[in-house]
């Protein structure tokens, strides 16, 4: 059974169940993960089969899943007996009799395409090999048979195909005029160019000298500006980020907050990074939020700046009074700063290294991702450690058949020797009782004699009996035992406990329906 | 996919239900399409009374905007959810996204087709003969020198950029079967040869030149051979 | 079917007869190599000359007499004995005429492949390269799967060596294919085998 479980579980986690680690048998298996389970093999094994996999709170709705898992069971084929009860009432035998047939039902290529995450090259492959075969099956037909040289296979959506070089053209492009400015409403447009607009422009279709450099001479237009765009913000991004590392440079010399230095600087690299992905809005928007941060900090370091002349001049009036004394005590505060910028200077380097420490761990964690990534891909070979299993258990099974066998013939043979046996006392028995008999009328001892043996006959046939009865007995005892077993595996009295609270809440669900229905009523 | 502020402009007027109306959007949406696939010209967008409600400029605009929306969509191979975040950024009510799609996605097909007809740079995979397990930027006379017979079924990928259009391509094939007996110069020949003509196709040509090349029946169990070896590789990755 | 000469060729070959057998069979080989090879080395015939006395004229065309001999006879498909009895005429003797005759057999097949190609005036296929590629981007159409086979056709016309580079798809090359194959096959229907034993 371990094993059968163990299959069970792998291609449940194989298919996307959210199964905990920790279980490891159909035992353990809750309501929840029962219901999950069982409607993730029916959506597998037919589409169209949409049942939530989550159990709701009320009663009422947990018994109608409960009924359509159900139903929807036994509309996929399987045979045995199923109802609400399987699922919310679930016995161990029973469920996994269903989780084998739905795991033998479950279509062969989804759970192996869900078990691996298919790489860019395998798609390009598979891709190319989808096309040429969808190719190869094509008749052939002259190229004047077909527009364009494209020829079309499948119905919708259909794919095209394209079978000779005719139509092909150069990607030749001419330059296109579009009206520009008409959504915004609050600017004006010079009557003249206006009218032109109105009345002269040509649609952009019909600008080009012909059809075919439509389309070459739109997409270039797009991305000679996309191009005049990348050009300017990455010139804006070099220029920002110039502007951003002399002013960090600047802070950090002023013992402004190091951290803050850290994290501006980290910024600006992020904003550094960003461009070649994202929206134009994103990029607007960083753009804006990292000038106000420049702002900002170049408004704490004007504040700092001044708080620090203000201090310097509070302290010089200060001291004029002792001057001699003051000089050398300020000759010390000099010292001790300088020494702290060195501190300080070590300070941002432990401040960036576990940055950068903790930026190479990511990475490495990363890689290790994949790794153990790819390993449980490779776990997919245990299929044939499955098959091997199964084929040791067969074998097993085949021992134990000899086994069985021996024993029968054992007591076969025990048999016969009792049968053998009995038949020799009762003759013994005839025979003795016939010569005591003879001689009991003559002697008087003898007919004592004779009487001995008649009660130890039958003393012995009742131990014999009692003996047999005992056996009977044990083997009925045996029966009963494992019928128990049996009984106590339905756990019906857990079972009966869980039915009855769920009956208690349908009964309170209904009362308050009840009372609602009245309040609404009244 | 990024469009030109214009063109967002202009796709954005075609959102903007006070500009074109939900008929004329429609009647625009299904004309720039059919107008792109060559079905219509583009005078029915002048004539089409639905979108005669719509001011010139504005239309104009706002077709050049679709225009650009639609055939970058389709060479970018753009999926749906990407290009309706892009409409709803223009503001385009979900009922035109919709009807949009609809007609975008029956359409995608024959604007691939259409635009698969451009032939300039591209990027191509390669199945080699062969030892060649990476080159550069081999020029094709020397493959052979490098490869022997057989395939091996590597695949290389390089970037190869192609000028010019592309190589006349072969569409069908003609042959004739002579007995040849004797010319002027030798008696009794007597041997079998072929005429044969490769009918190509080349861009931008009504009519492709005709390969013609005469052959004997060893020198075509040569050619019948590399062709065989040729379709029996494309076979084996079509099953890959 | 015997060898036709004209006098004057006769007389160029009464020169050799007066010569040693192993230095007939020379020139035979040398008038050989420059049948198969098509250019006269004037300095190998020179040194004959110096070597046999004699003027370097004669030399020439006891070796052009030869070519003409073995030329004419290939080209006509001239049998063992005719060959043997054109060349009796000559007044060869008896090992010199079954040594020319082997040489003759030896070279026949090769001589005549040389004269077919001469007269042939169209291209004739000589190699075909292949390869496999798919295309899957470009400028207009970012996501695509264009298989393409690109192949380069060597045909060769005399001693002109020209290269076709086409391309076709999957759909073509298989088409083309089979129909090559028909035509090949064509060659072992009852019919053309009837004409062929015919002609013979």
């Amino acid at each position: 059974m371990e094993e059968v479980d163990n299959i069970i579980i792998h291609t449940f986690k194989q298919i996307g169940c959210d199964i905990p680690e920790e279980v490891s048998s159909l035992k353990e298996f809750t309501t929840a993960l029962i219901v999950s389970a069982t409607s993730k093999c029916l959506r597998m094994i037919k589409e169209d089969l949409q049942i939530p996999s989550v159990l709701p709170a009320s009663m009422s709705s947990r018994f109608r899943l409960g009924t359509t898992l159900a139903t929807a069971c036994r509309e996929v084929g399987y045979r045995g007996e199923i109802g609400y009860q399987t699922f919310l009432y679930s016995n161990e035998a029973e469920i996994r009799k269903l989780f084998m047939f739905l795991v033998e039902n479950l279509p062969k290529e989804s759970s192996e395409s869900a078990s691996e995450p298919l790489g860019s090259s395998v798609m390009l492959n598979r891709r190319i090999s989808s096309e040429l075969s969808k190719r190869l099956s094509r008749p052939w037909t002259p190229s004047f048979l077909k527009k364009n040289n494209i020829g079309w296979t499948g119905g919708r959506p259909q794919t095209w195909h394209r079978e000779g070089a005719r139509s092909v053209r150069r990607f030749c492009t001419c330059t296109l005029r579009i009206p520009e400015g008409l959504g915004d409403l609050t600017r004006k447009i010079p009557k003249d160019v206006k009218a032109y607009y109105n009345n002269s422009m040509p649609f952009i279709t019909s600008q080009p000298h012909c059809y075919q450099d439509i389309a070459p001479s739109v997409l270039e237009e797009n991305s000679e500006y996309l191009a005049q765009k990348r050009e300017r913000l990455e010139k804006k991004i070099k220029q920002h980020l110039q502007s951003e590392l002399q002013r960090t440079n600047v802070n950090a010399a002023k013992n402004i907050d190091l951290s803050d230095v850290v994290s501006s600087l980290s910024d600006s690299f992020s904003q550094g990074a960003a461009p070649s992905k994202g929206s134009r809005f994103t990029r607007t928007e960083q753009l804006q939020f990292a000038q106000t941060t420049e702002q900002i900090s170049s408004q704490k370091s004007k504040n700092a700046e001044q708080e620090e002349i203000y201090k310097v001049k509070k302290r010089s009036v200060d001291l004029l009074p002792d001057a001699q004394n003051n000089i050398s005590k300020l000759q010390s505060v000099v010292d001790s700063s300088a020494q702290r910028l060195v501190i300080l200077a070590q300070q941002w380097e432990s401040h960036r290294v576990p940055l950068i420490d903790q930026y190479r761990e990511l990475k490495q964690l990363n890689a290790n991702r994949v790794v153990v990534e790819y390993e449980t891909m490779r776990k997919d070979v245990n299929r044939s450690a499955y098959t091997s299993r199964i084929l040791e258990i067969v074998g097993n099974i085949e021992k134990q058949r000899e086994e069985i066998k021996k024993i029968l013939i054992d007591t076969k043979a025990v048999q016969k020797e009792i049968n053998q046996l009995s038949g020799k006392l009762d003759r013994t028995f005839s025979v003795t009782d016939e010569l005591i008999f003879r001689d009991a009328r003559k002697d008087e001892s003898c007919r004592k004699a004779y009487k001995y043996l008649a009660s130890l006959h039958q003393n012995c046939k009742d131990l014999i009996s009692s003996v047999e009865e005992t056996g009977l007995i044990l083997r009925e005892i045996r029966d009963l035992e494992d019928q128990i077993e049996m009984e106590s595996q339905k756990n019906t009295a857990t079972n009966l406990e869980r039915i009855t609270a769920d009956y208690k809440q349908i009964k309170d669900e209904n009362n308050a329906l009840t009372k609602k229905l009245k309040a609404a009523t009244k | 996919m990024e469009l030109s502020s214009v063109a967002i402009e202009g796709v954005g007027l075609c959102g903007d239900s006070t500009r074109v109306g939900d008929r004329a959007f429609r009647s625009l949406v299904q004309l720039t399409l059919d107008i792109l696939l060559k079905k219509k010209s583009d005078d029915c967008l002048a004539n089409d009374e639905d979108i005669i409600s719509v001011d010139n400029a504005s239309l104009k605009q706002g077709y050049a905007g679709l225009v650009s929306l639609i055939l970058e969509a389709v060479k970018m191979d753009s999926d749906l959810s990407t290009i309706s975040s892009m409409l709803e950024d223009c503001k385009w009510a979900t009922d035109r996204i919709e009807y949009f799609f609809k007609c975008f996605q029956d359409c995608k097909p024959e604007m691939e087709a259409l635009l698969s007809r451009f032939d300039l740079f591209a990027v191509l995979l390669l199945k080699l003969t062969p030892e060649i397990r990476c080159l550069d930027s081999l020029p094709l006379r020397d493959y052979r020198k490098r490869s022997c017979g057989k395939l091996s079924y590597l695949f290389c990928i390089y970037i190869y950029i192609r000028t010019g259009s592309s190589f006349p391509h072969i569409v069908d094939v003609d042959w004739r079967l002579d007995y040849y007996i004797k010319n002027n110069q030798m008696e009794k020949v007597n041997k079998p040869m072929y005429l044969i003509t490769l009918k190509t196709e080349e861009s931008g040509k009504p009519q492709g030149k005709d390969v013609q090349f005469s052959c004997s029946m060893e020198q075509l169990q040569d050619l019948v051979g590399k062709l065989k070896d040729a379709c029996k590789s494309i076979e084996r990755a079509a099953v890959n | 079917m015997l060898l036709i000469l004209s006098e004057e060729q006769k007389e160029h070959l009464r020169f050799l007869i007066s010569l040693e057998i192993d230095v007939i069979l020379e020139f035979a080989r040398i008038s050989l190599d420059f049948i198969l090879k098509g250019s006269s080395n004037l300095k190998i015939l020179q040194a004959a000359a110096q070597k046999l006395g004699v003027d370097i004229n004669i030399v020439k065309n006891g070796i052009s007499g030869l070519q003409h001999v073995f030329t004419e006879s290939s080209r006509l498909m001239i049998g063992e004995i005719d060959f043997q009895d054109s060349v009796m005429t000559l007044g060869f003797s008896k090992e010199v005429i079954s040594a020319l005759l082997q040489l003759y057999l030896e070279n026949r097949k090769e001589v005549r492949n040389i004269l077919l190609e001469m007269t042939l005036a169209i291209p004739h296929y000589h190699e075909l390269e292949w390869r496999f590629d798919v295309e899957l981007a470009s400028r207009s159409l970012r996501h695509q799967t264009n298989p393409v086979i690109i192949m380069k056709l060597h045909t060769k016309e005399g001693e002109k060596n020209t290269a076709d580079i086409l391309q076709t798809d999957p759909v073509n090359l298989i088409h083309l294919t089979t129909e090559l194959e028909n035509a090949m096959q064509e060659m072992k229907t009852a019919y053309c085998r009837r004409i062929v034993r015919n002609i013979k």
